[in-house]
């Protein structure tokens, strides 16, 4: 079920009255509401998944338990393991199988030899990523005792797949969301109408940006070969946008409808367009992924504590299993590669303690030349491979002339001018609320009218796209 | 809760009040404009003005028969109503529409594509929308009504509630709109006639040669076009614009309809080409004149 569907317009109505007004008055019946509905939710898509999602709950649930009551450290390892090896095993299945297994055959190729590789036909449950991260992250601040296990499977199960958060993240942290599933939750008017400035903001961001975006960048990436260097560098511009307004106008949604029932989650953006440098901005991008990454990876793998050669080495890694998360392709692993050596030069100067504050002078240089580091590496992420991110940044490079898709009808003309629009009021908005110290913008209550009616009349509401982080 | 809930419910109607203040406006602007067919129809003519024909089709009635042309070889006085990616029951719409607003004909020349020789699909058409600031007529609410799946009803209700249809077609609808409002002659791609055409550009097509098709028009719509022409006093003209490589042969004993038929006139000659089911704007002079011809001896029989 998309947020922007009617069906979701239907159920989360029905949702809210059952939660508040009907079973309400024990927080298992809380729970019991959301775990059904989450599961609805998740079935309006592909019911058949649910026992995926069930079944690596289960798992986790049962591994809680005996990581924690495993009295030799042997067993903990062991339960761990069995947590670590059928979460990813699940996700390397569905998401890895057939890219192996194509880049294997691909480099026998190159030797000169040839080999059968069936592939198979695999559908990719959506969310797995994200789902199958929120569960480790139980399984392993248990092993590392930040969290005991829970016996309250319901909660659990509901903590698994609550639906706000479900399929596109914020991936929350055991410690963070699965105690508001224990305690009764009492309706707060303050956060609920919070909650609701969020939901609009986000399908502002997500309807008007990015789903108007994404007809002028489809157009401009399908036919690359033929596009002048302005369009080029208008669709790796537009993208740009497209990817931010899609995200994180999907997590504002996700905190938005969390905050209806009175949860909290996890901030996931907080303005990375702002951001002065590549190590601001993945402090800002996608923040739930990249403390995960940090918490689970880098520092198990020594963080920045020994030399600096085993810091970099540390870095690399986290940036190409960063990449290598997104998708199964190379690209997506180029892409982190790419931001890898963006932020190693900055990371060494931190180390060697050279890094100098940027002043005032400097800082729209500083926001400026970093978003243009980002919209370039954008180019890699959003191509069909890398050889095709190349050429398109090498058509920039070299000011090729050709065609301009956005110009090509006047329809087209007037979506890069809404998108346009759309972007100056949302960096403008964002500017101010980050000069009033927030992390999320705020509205008075009378505007949301306003944003409705330019969602409605400017929105993308008949060519509607699917969320891009659904496919990770 | 009770605030929440009584803050949700005003600020909804507000919404829903506001957006269809909007809607209502812009439904008013685009009526009175030409922006499309169906508003240009009604507002570039004076009403009860008589018409020796009208042209109505798909892109191929829009861009095969040049009615300017046409009208300087006969000495008549015609207009092409022809809409882009249409299919016959909404151009049987835009017929009725045509009788509705006052407007008479002689003849109908009704461009016939080859995917409606036999039966027309009962789903809305793609740009149907077109026809929604003429909702509060009869005869359109009951072709939305009729063909409409969409559970909302968004042009179905569009005569009590334009906000969903605006908004779901906003970019087709609501913009137009607002231009209507700075430039309410402005035409969305054809004159002052209706006509439009493609450019001469060079078009890559491979010849086979094929076997001319014997075709039957069984199409029940068809039908019911002529006999509602009937009551109108208009006559049924059927014209079959050239495809390139292929080649249609209509048995006219059989089926009671005046057909004019360039399947392959144009001898799969690509200079006349834009693509393979759409001539140029050489091919749509060179038709027009052949047109010109048969239409005067199927007047003069």
């Amino acid at each position: 079920m998309l947020f922007n569907s009617l069906d979701f317009a239907i159920f989360l109505p029905i949702v809210f009255t059952l939660y508040w007004f009907v079973f309400s008055k024990k927080v298992s019946h809380q729970n019991f509401v959301i775990f059904i509905s989450s599961y609805i939710f998740y079935g309006f898509w592909d019911w058949r998944f649910l026992t995926l999602i069930f079944f690596s709950s289960l798992v986790d649930f049962y591994s809680g338990i005996k990581i924690d009551k495993a009295k030799t450290k042997f067993k903990r390892k062991l339960f761990l393991s069995l947590s670590l090896f059928s979460n990813l095993g699940l996700l390397a299945f569905f998401k890895y199988y057939n890219f192996f297994l194509d880049s294997f055959s691909d480099s026998f190729q190159f030797f000169g030899y040839s080999i059968n590789a069936d592939r198979l036909s695999i559908v990719l449950p959506v969310g797995i990523s994200f789902y199958t991260f929120q569960t480790l992250s139980y399984s392993i601040d248990v092993y590392n005792k930040k969290i005991h296990h829970t016996n309250n499977f319901l909660a659990f199960l509901s903590f698994v797949s609550f639906f706000p958060q479900l399929v596109a993240g914020p991936i929350e942290r055991a410690s963070n969301l699965l105690p508001q599933f224990f305690y009764k939750r009492v309706f707060n008017y303050d956060k609920a109408v919070s909650g609701i400035q969020l939901i609009v903001w986000g399908f502002f961001k997500k309807m008007v940006i990015a789903d108007n975006a994404s007809i002028i960048v489809n157009g401009i990436f399908e036919n690359y070969q033929n596009q002048s260097f302005e369009s080029l560098l208008l669709g790796a511009f537009l993208f740009s946008f497209q990817i931010y307004g899609d995200f994180s106008g999907y997590s504002d949604i996700a905190i938005g409808v969390a905050r209806l029932f009175n949860f909290d989650l996890m901030t996931n953006f907080k303005f990375p367009y702002l951001s002065k440098n590549i190590g601001e901005f993945w402090k800002r991008w996608h923040i739930s992924l990249s403390t995960w990454f940090r918490d689970y990876l880098y520092i198990p793998l020594g963080g920045s504590k020994g030399s600096l050669n085993t810091s970099i080495r540390n870095v690399f890694i986290v940036f190409l299993v960063s990449g290598f998360w997104h998708g199964a392709n190379w690209t997506f692993v180029f892409w982190g590669l790419i931001h890898a050596m963006f932020y190693i030069p900055l990371f060494i100067s931190i180390k060697k303690g050279t890094e100098k504050d940027s002043t005032n002078k400097f800082r729209v240089f500083n926001i400026f030349s970093t978003f243009i580091l980002v919209m370039f590496s954008w180019i890699i992420f959003r191509s069909e491979s890398i050889s095709d991110s190349i050429l398109y940044i090498k058509r920039i490079l070299t000011f090729k002339s050709g065609d301009s898709f956005f110009t090509s009808t006047s329809k087209y003309l007037v979506i890069t001018g809404v998108c346009f629009l759309s972007i100056l009021f949302t960096v403008l908005v964002e500017i101010y609320n980050q000069k009033k110290e927030r992390v999320e913008v705020y509205f008075k209550s009378v505007f949301l009218i306003f944003l409705c009616l330019i969602i409605a009349f400017f929105g993308a509401i008949k060519n509607h796209s699917d969320f891009i982080y659904f496919q990770f | 809760m009770k605030k929440f809930i009584k803050k949700i419910i005003i600020y909804l109607s507000i919404t829903l009040l506001l957006g269809n203040l909007i809607g209502f406006t812009a439904n008013y602007f685009l009526s009175k404009s030409q922006f499309y067919k169906s508003s240009f129809l009604v507002n570039a003519f004076n009403k009860g003005e008589k018409f020796d024909y009208f042209i109505v089709g798909s892109s191929r009635g829009l861009t095969t028969l040049n009615t300017n042309l046409i009208d300087q070889k006969l000495n008549l006085k015609g207009v092409n109503l022809s809409m882009d990616d249409t299919d016959l029951k909404t151009q049987f719409l835009m017929i009725k529409h045509f009788f509705n607003s006052g407007f008479s004909s002689k003849y109908l020349i009704l461009t016939l594509d080859e995917s409606h020789f036999k039966s027309t699909s009962l789903n809305l058409g793609n740009n149907d929308y077109r026809f929604s600031p003429f909702i509060r007529r009869e005869y359109v609410k009951n072709h939305f009504d009729e063909y409409e799946k969409n559970t909302l009803g968004i042009i179905s209700n569009a005569n009590v509630n334009p906000f969903f249809n605006y908004s779901y077609y906003n970019f087709e609808l609501f913009l137009p709109a607002a231009l209507s409002v700075i430039k309410p002659n402005f035409r969305n791609k054809f004159d002052a006639k209706g006509n439009y055409s493609y450019p001469n550009s060079g078009v890559k097509l491979l010849f086979e040669k094929n076997n001319a098709i014997k075709q039957k028009i069984t199409n029940p719509l068809v039908k019911e076009i002529k006999e509602f022409l009937k009551t109108k006093k208009c006559k049924l003209i059927i014209y079959v614009a050239p495809y390139f490589n292929k080649e249609y042969v209509f048995d006219t004993h059989k089926i009671n309809y005046q057909i004019i038929n360039h399947t392959n006139i144009l001898n799969d000659d690509l200079k006349y080409f834009y693509d393979a089911t759409h001539v140029n704007n050489e091919g749509r002079n060179l038709c027009s004149k052949l047109f010109s011809v048969n239409f005067i001896s199927l007047i003069k029989k």
